[in-house]
C-alpha cells in the first residue's frame, strides 16, 4: 500500500479521498437504485409503459445530485490547488528519461529519485521537463501534475507526518515509463534538517582501502562523464548525482534497494534489469573490481 | 410544414452553448495572458447567452401551430433547457474558482 | 434498356445484380459494401483484442518477461489505435452503409461509389497500420502520440510516420462515411418519413456524422503538423523554438474526446432500436431520447481538455470543462431512463440481442457513474492515467458500444444470410462476455487507487497489485472465450442458421419490410411512410409495399436509382440515378494507399507518382458524375411525377459539396486557433526576427487578386447559367489566370523574406497557412479546367450545372480562406504588443 491513493499524509490528500468515498457512496445508491428499478421492471407482471414524465422525474434528481457533487468537487479544487500557508520549502524536480533530478536550490543538494520533506511544513514543488512529458505522482501525498517542456508546474503539498511514500511516472514517456519511480521519505523536522545539511557537503573520503580502490576504478573508467560525485572530478550532467547516493533507499529509480550488491549487478549490466535505460553495460570489470566501486558508493552516506 | 430553417432552430441552443463555451474559455485564456479583469465580460457573455437561449423560446411557440404532434417543439425546448443548465453550470464554476491560478 | 415484356421487379433486379465472382468487388451497393466493412472491421477488432491478451498475460504478475518493454509499448499502442480508429468508428459506419438505407426506406446510399472508396482507403489504410509489424517500426508513442516523445528527436524511426500515414488514410473513409450519412439521412429517406418519424438509429448517425465533420479535421491538421515536424523539422510541438506540446493535445483531444461519443452513441442508438422490439412497444419518450443524442454530440465538443486535467492549466480553465463534463451526463441520464421507463412491465423476449442490450444497461451505468467522477478535477488528479481509467473507459466502450454492436449484429444477422444466428451458443457467448468482462475490468479501478499507472509494461510486488492484475488477465481471456464463440456463431449460422423469414423479431422498422435475406434491390417498392413504426402502425400499405404496388416499383430512368426527398419533410424531390459496379473507386483507393505507403517510408517520388496517379483516377470518376438521364420528369407511381435532375440548392450533390467545404472549413479553423494558440504561449509574437519582413502592399495586392478570382468565377458561371455560353471560359479562365498570379507573387514573396520554417513556430505557420491557401488555388483550378472540358464536351450546360456549382464554391472556399489567412497575419499580431510581420 506505499503507493495507494487512499493511505494519505497530506491535508490535499485527503481531500482528494474524501472525495472519492463521497462519490463512491452516491454512486453505489445510485447504482443500486438503477438496477432495483430494472430488474422490477423486467420481473413484474405485464402492464402498459409509464408515461413520459418518469423520464422527467429521473432527470430532475439528476441535474440536483450532479449539479450538487460539481459545487463540492469545484471547491476541494481551489482549496487543493491554494496548498496551505506558511513559508515553503522549495524543491525543484526534473523528470528525464527515465529518472528524477532532484534539488534543493536553496541548499546546494542534488540527488535523485527520493526526496525527503520535513513534516508539518508546506512545500513548492517546482517541476520541469528535462525531454519529453512525464507526470509527478506520489498518490499519498498528492494528485498528479505533468512535467511539460516550456511550461514549468507547480505542485503544492503539505506533508502531516513522517512515513515513506512510493511515487511514480504518471504520462507514458516511452520504453522504460515503467521503472520510473522514486521514493518520498517525510521525516521530523530536526532529522531532514540534518539530512538536508549533509546532502549539500561532497563526498565522503574512502572509509578504507576497498572504496579507495572502488573509487580509483570509478575515476579512471569514464563513470565521470555521465555521473556527477562533487568533492571528486567526476562531474558529467548525464545521469543521477551519486554524491550521497549511499543515503538513498532506492537505486535505478525506484525499482531496486540500495546495497552493494544491487550495485554492483546494476553497474555490470543495468540493461538486464532496465531494459533501454541510458546506462552501458560495464562487463568489463571483474566481480572484485565491481564490489570495490559498489562499495566505494554504498558507502557515499 | 416544418421548413429546414425551422428545424434548424430547434437544434440552435446547443450550438449556442458551445459557442459561449469557447468564449468563456478564450476570454478566460487572453485576461490570464494580459491580466485583464474578466468578471465583468464573463458576467455579461453569460446573461446574453442565457437570455438568447430563452428568447429562443419564442419563435418555436409557433410551430406548435403548424405541427400539432409536438415533436420539434418539445424538441427545441429540450434541447434549449439542457443548453441552459449546462450554461449556468459552466457560469457557476468559473466564479467559484480563482482565475489564473 | 427494359426488355421487351419485362416487369418491374424484373428490371428492379437486373439493374441491381450483383456482379458475381471476383467481379462482386466492383459492386458499390450499400449491401455489399457495408457486409465488407463489418468483415474488415470485426478482423481488425480480433487483432487488437489478440493484442490485449498478450498485455493481459505480461500484467499478470510482476516482472513477467512474456513481452520485454519495447513490445508491449508497441502492443499497447497498436490495441488502443486499432480499436478506436480502426475498428470502432469504421465499424458504426459499417453498420450505417449497410442498414440505414433500409431502415429509411431507401435502395442506396446517394454516393455509392464514393462508400465503396471509403471503404477501400479504410482497409488499406488499416493495413498499411498493421504492416509496421512486418516491416520493424511499430508505432510506439501509445494511441495519444504526445509530442515531444513522437517528435524526431525522441521518436527518430518510422514509427510514428506510420501512424500518422496510416490514419490520415483512414480519415478519408471518415469523410466519405460523414458526407454518405448527413446527405444520406437529410436526403434520401421514404417519402413521408419526416424527421419526427425518423428511427433513433438515423439520429444518432447524423449527429455522429456532424460530429465528424468537426471532429476529424483537428486531428487531420495534428498528422500534418507533426509530420512536417518529423520530415520538415518545422518545430509546432517544440517548446524550445516558439512551439507548444499542449498544442497537440489540444488537436488531438479536441478530436479524442467527441470520439469516444461518435462510438456511443451508435451503441445507444441500437439499444434503442433492439429494445422496444422485444419490448414489443415504442420507446417511451421518443422526442427526449432524440433530444439526447443531439445534445450528447454537441456537449462532447466541450470535454476535450478533461484529457489534460494534470497538464498544469489554469484551475478555472479546467472546471469550466469539469461542468460540461458532469452536464453531458445528464442527456445519458434521460436515455437510461427512457429504456427503463420501455422495459417496465414489457415481459420481453430473452433472446440473445435482448440479453446484450441487459448486460449493456448493467455495464454502462457503472462506466457513467465512473465518468462522473473522473469529471471531477481533483480526484481526476489522483485517477487519470491510472488503471482506474483504464476500468472506466473499457465500461464505457465495451459496455456503450460492443454490446449494444454484438445484440445489433445478432439482430440483423438475417438481413444479409436470411437466417438467425444459433440462440444457445449466442447466450453462452452473452455470459462468458459479461462475466469475463466484469472479472477484467473491475479489479483495475481498485488497481488505480493502489496507485497502478497505465501504460507500464511490468510493476514491482509488495504494492499490493499482484492478485488484482492476476483475476483481470484471467478474466480476459473469458471475455476473449466469449468472443471467439460469438464468432464461431456468425460463421456457422450464416450457412446453416435456421432460416429466418420475414420480420423474424416482430419489429416495427422498415428493414423488415421485406423478405429475409435482403435482395439486391433492397425491396420491390417503396412505402409511403406515416408513422415511426410502420411495420406495426401500417401492416398492410407495408405488405402492399413488398409485393412492389409502392412507389418506384421499376427502374424509369434505366439505371439504379434511388428517391431525394425534402429535408425536413420528406417529400419526394427527384430520382436520383446512382452508380452501379466498377473499378475506377478500387483503382483510386489502391493509387492512393501507394502514396501514403511510399510516404510512410519518405519515397517521395513513389508519392507523388501515387498522387498523380490518384488524381487522374479521381478526375476520370468525376467525369462520369453528375448524370443527367435523358427523361427530364418520370412517374414514381401512385401519381407522383418527379423531376430526374436538379442542380439547385436542394440537390444531394450539393448537399454534399457543402459538407465537403464545412469538414475543410472545421480543419481551417483548426490551423487558425493553432496560430492564436502559439501566439497565447509566446510572449513575442512575431519574435523580433520576423517584424516588418513582408511589405503590407504585396499582402493587399494578394488579397485583391483572390477576391478578383472569386468574383471572375461567379460572374462567368452566373451570365453561363443565362445562356451566355462563352462566359464560362472567360471567367473561370480568368479566375485560374488570376490563381496563378497569385501563387506566383505568393511563392517569390515568402521566398524572399526568407522566413526559415525551422527557426521557429511562427514562421512554420506562416508557410502552413500560405500553403494551405496554394493547395486550395490547386484545387479549384483543376475543377475549373475539369468544368471547362466537360462543357466542351457537351457534359455542362445552363441546366446541368451542378459541376459549376461546385467549382465556384471551391474558388469561394480558397479566396475567402485566403483572405481570412491575410487579415490574420496583417491584424492578429498587432494586438500582441509588438510589431506585426508587415511593414505598414
Amino acid at each position: 500500500m506505499l503507493q495507494s491513493a487512499l493511505r494519505t499524509a497530506t491535508p490535499q490528500a485527503e481531500s482528494l479521498a474524501g472525495l472519492w468515498w463521497l462519490m463512491l457512496g452516491l454512486s453505489v445508491a445510485v447504482f443500486a437504485v438503477v438496477m432495483a428499478l430494472l430488474a422490477a421492471g423486467l420481473l413484474m407482471p405485464r402492464r402498459p409503459p409509464p408515461g413520459e414524465r418518469v423520464i422527467m422525474v429521473g432527470v430532475g434528481v439528476t441535474v440536483v445530485v450532479l449539479g450538487g457533487l460539481l459545487v463540492h468537487s469545484t471547491l476541494v479544487g481551489a482549496r487543493v490547488a491554494a496548498g496551505t500557508d506558511g513559508d515553503p520549502l522549495r524543491v525543484e524536480v526534473v523528470g528525464r528519461q527515465w529518472w528524477w533530478e532532484v534539488r534543493y536550490p536553496q541548499d546546494g543538494a542534488v540527488l535523485a529519485n527520493e526526496i525527503r520533506l520535513p513534516a508539518g511544513r508546506p512545500v513548492e514543488i517546482a517541476l520541469i521537463s528535462g525531454d519529453v512529458i512525464h507526470s509527478f505522482w506520489v498518490p499519498g501525498l498528492a494528485g498528479k501534475m505533468d512535467l511539460v517542456p516550456g511550461h514549468p508546474n507547480l505542485l503544492r503539498i503539505t506533508p502531516a507526518e513522517p512515513g515513506v511514500f512510493r511515487g511514480q511516472c504518471g504520462e507514458y514517456c516511452g520504453t522504460q515509463h515503467a521503472l520510473m519511480a522514486f521514493m518520498v521519505v517525510v521525516q521530523p523536522p530536526a532529522d531532514f534538517a540534518r539530512w538536508l545539511v549533509g546532502q549539500g557537503e561532497p563526498a565522503a573520503e574512502p572509509a578504507d582501502g576497498l572504496a579507495a580502490r572502488g573509487r580509483a576504478l570509478f575515476l579512471s573508467s569514464g563513470c565521470g562523464a555521465c555521473h556527477t560525485v562533487r568533492g571528486t572530478a567526476a562531474d558529467g550532467r548525464v545521469g543521477p548525482d551519486l554524491t550521497h547516493v549511499g543515503s538513498r533507499l532506492t537505486i535505478g529509480a525506484g525499482i531496486l534497494p540500495q546495497n552493494v550488491g544491487t550495485l554492483g549487478g546494476w553497474i555490470a549490466n543495468s540493461q538486464a534489469i532496465k531494459p533501454g535505460n541510458a546506462m552501458p553495460v560495464f562487463d568489463q570489470f571483474s566481480g572484485g573490481e565491481l564490489r570495490a566501486i559498489a562499495t566505494w558508493l554504498a558507502g557515499l552516506e | 410544414m416544418v421548413s429546414l430553417r425551422d428545424a434548424t432552430l430547434v437544434v440552435a441552443a446547443p450550438g449556442l452553448w458551445f459557442g459561449y463555451f469557447l468564449l468563456v474559455y478564450g476570454v478566460h485564456a487572453l485576461a490570464c495572458r494580459f491580466l485583464w479583469p474578466s468578471g465583468p465580460v464573463l458576467a455579461a457573455v453569460t446573461a446574453l447567452t442565457a437570455a438568447a437561449l430563452a428568447a429562443e423560446a419564442w419563435p418555436l411557440r409557433r410551430l406548435a401551430r403548424i405541427e400539432p404532434a409536438g415533436f420539434y417543439r418539445a424538441a427545441g425546448l429540450g434541447l434549449g433547457a439542457l443548453s441552459l443548465l449546462a450554461t449556468l453550470w459552466v457560469a457557476a464554476t468559473s466564479w467559484m474558482v480563482p482565475p489564473c491560478g | 434498356m427494359s426488355a421487351p415484356g419485362e416487369s418491374g421487379r424484373e428490371a428492379l433486379n437486373r439493374v441491381w445484380a450483383q456482379p458475381r465472382g471476383w467481379r462482386y468487388f466492383s459492386e458499390v451497393n450499400n449491401t455489399a459494401v457495408g457486409l465488407w466493412y463489418l468483415a474488415a472491421g470485426l478482423g481488425f477488432f480480433a487483432v487488437a483484442g489478440v493484442l490485449a491478451l498478450l498485455m493481459r498475460l505480461q500484467l499478470a504478475w510482476p516482472w513477467m518477461g512474456f513481452l520485454g518493454p519495447e513490445a508491449y509499448n508497441q502492443v499497447f499502442t497498436m490495441h488502443g489505435t486499432i480499436m478506436m480508429v480502426v475498428f470502432a468508428v469504421p465499424i458504426m459506419e459499417a453498420v450505417a452503409v449497410y442498414v440505414l438505407p433500409q431502415m429509411l426506406g431507401v435502395r442506396d446510399l446517394p454516393f455509392p461509389r464514393l462508400s465503396s472508396y471509403g471503404f477501400w482507403c479504410y482497409l488499406l489504410g488499416g493495413l498499411l497500420l498493421l504492416s509496421s509489424f512486418l516491416f520493424g517500426p511499430v508505432p510506439n508513442g501509445g494511441w495519444f502520440m504526445y509530442t515531444p516523445l513522437s517528435g524526431p528527436e525522441y521518436t527518430p524511426g518510422l514509427n510514428t510516420d506510420f501512424w500518422l500515414l496510416g490514419l490520415t488514410f483512414i480519415e478519408i473513409s471518415a469523410v466519405a462515411a460523414c458526407i454518405e450519412l448527413i446527405v444520406g439521412i437529410m436526403k434520401t429517406r421514404a417519402p413521408g418519413m419526416s424527421l419526427d418519424r425518423m428511427p433513433i438509429l438515423g439520429w444518432a448517425f447524423l449527429t455522429v456524422a456532424v460530429m465528424i465533420l468537426f471532429a476529424f479535421p483537428p486531428l487531420l491538421l495534428g498528422d500534418v503538423l507533426l509530420e512536417a515536424e518529423r520530415v520538415l523539422d518545422w518545430p509546432f510541438f517544440d517548446a524550445g523554438r516558439g512551439g507548444d506540446p499542449l498544442l497537440w493535445q489540444h488537436l488531438f483531444w479536441f478530436f479524442g474526446h467527441p470520439e469516444v461519443y461518435i462510438i456511443f452513441l451508435p451503441g445507444a442508438a441500437m439499444v434503442s432500436t433492439i429494445l422496444p422490439t422485444f419490448c414489443g412497444r415504442p420507446l417511451v419518450g421518443h422526442q427526449w431520447v432524440v433530444v439526447a443524442t443531439i445534445a450528447t454530440g454537441i456537449l462532447s465538443f466541450g470535454l476535450w481538455v478533461h484529457h489534460m486535467f494534470a497538464a498544469g492549466i489554469p484551475l478555472l480553465s479546467l472546471s469550466l470543462f469539469s461542468a460540461a463534463s458532469m452536464a453531458v451526463a445528464i442527456p445519458s441520464g434521460i436515455q437510461v431512463f427512457a429504456w427503463l421507463a420501455t422495459l417496465w412491465g414489457a415481459r420481453p423476449r430473452w433472446d440473445t440481442p435482448f440479453l446484450f442490450v441487459i448486460g449493456f444497461l448493467v455495464i454502462f451505468v457503472i462506466g457513467g457513474l465512473t465518468g462522473v467522477m473522473v469529471a471531477s478535477v481533483p480526484f481526476d488528479w489522483q485517477v487519470t492515467d491510472t488503471h482506474f481509467v483504464v476500468a472506466h473507459f473499457h465500461y464505457v466502450l465495451i459496455g456503450g458500444a460492443i454490446f449494444p454492436l454484438f445484440g445489433a449484429l445478432t439482430y440483423w444477422f438475417p438481413l444479409p444470410s436470411g437466417r438467425l444466428m444459433d440462440e444457445t451458443v449466442g447466450k453462452w457467448s452473452f455470459w462468458l462476455m459479461f462475466v469475463g468482462f466484469n472479472v477484467t475490468f473491475f479489479p483495475l479501478h481498485v488497481l488505480g487507487l493502489l496507485g497502478m499507472p497505465r501504460r507500464v509494461y511490468t510493476y514491482p510486488g509488495g504494492l499490493g497489485w499482484e492478485w488484482l492484475n492476476l483475476t483481470a488477465t484471467i478474466g480476459a481471456f473469458v471475455l476473449g472465450a466469449g468472443v471467439a464463440v460469438f464468432f464461431a456463431n456468425l460463421a456457422w449460422s450464416w450457412k446453416r442458421g435456421r432460416p429466418a423469414g420475414h420480420d423474424p423479431w416482430k419489429a416495427g422498422t422498415l428493414e423488415w419490410a421485406g423478405p429475409t435475406p435482403l435482395t439486391d434491390s433492397g425491396g420491390a417498392s417503396v412505402p409511403r411512410v406515416r408513422s415511426l413504426h410502420p411495420l406495426w402502425d401500417q401492416p398492410a400499405e407495408m405488405a402492399a409495399a413488398a409485393r412492389g404496388e409502392a412507389l418506384m416499383c421499376r427502374p424509369t430512368t434505366h439505371g439504379r436509382e434511388t428517391l431525394r426527398v425534402s429535408a425536413v419533410s420528406a417529400e419526394p424531390q427527384q430520382v436520383i440515378q446512382v452508380s452501379g459496379p466498377g473499378w475506377s473507386q478500387v483503382a483510386a483507393a489502391a493509387a492512393t494507399a501507394v502514396m501514403f505507403g511510399a510516404g510512410t517510408f519518405h519515397l517521395w517520388g513513389v508519392a507523388a507518382a501515387g498522387g498523380v496517379v490518384t488524381l487522374a483516377l479521381l478526375t476520370r470518376w468525376a467525369w462520369h458524375s453528375d448524370r443527367q438521364p435523358p427523361m427530364a420528369r418520370v412517374d414514381i407511381g401512385q401519381g407522383i411525377v418527379v423531376p430526374t435532375y436538379a442542380a439547385d440548392h436542394s440537390s444531394h450533390a450539393w448537399w454534399a459539396a457543402v459538407v465537403a467545404v464545412l469538414f475543410d472549413g472545421a480543419a481551417y479553423l483548426a490551423l487558425l486557433s493553432a496560430y492564436v494558440f502559439l501566439w497565447l504561449v509566446n510572449p513575442v509574437w512575431p519574435p523580433p526576427p520576423w517584424e516588418g519582413r513582408i511589405a503590407l502592399g504585396d499582402i493587399l495586392a494578394g488579397g485583391g487578386m483572390l477576391a478578383v478570382a472569386a468574383v471572375l468565377a461567379h460572374a462567368g458561371a452566373g451570365l453561363h447559367r443565362r445562356g451566355r455560353h462563352w462566359a464560362l471560359p472567360a471567367g473561370l479562365g480568368g479566375a485560374v489566370a488570376v490563381a496563378v498570379a497569385v501563387a506566383w507573387t505568393g511563392l517569390s514573396t515568402l521566398t524572399a523574406a526568407d522566413l526559415g520554417p525551422t527557426r521557429h513556430a511562427f514562421p512554420a505557420t506562416v508557410w502552413v497557412m500560405a500553403l494551405y491557401t496554394l493547395v486550395h488555388l490547386g484545387v479549384a483550378t483543376l475543377l475549373a479546367l475539369l468544368v471547362l472540358a466537360r462543357q466542351a464536351a457537351g457534359l455542362v450546360t445552363p441546366v446541368r450545372r451542378m459541376t459549376v456549382m461546385m467549382t465556384v464554391l471551391a474558388w469561394d472556399f480558397a479566396a475567402f480562406t485566403g483572405l481570412a489567412s491575410m487579415a490574420m497575419l496583417v491584424l492578429w499580431p498587432a494586438t500582441g504588443g509588438g510589431g506585426g510581420i508587415c511593414t505598414w
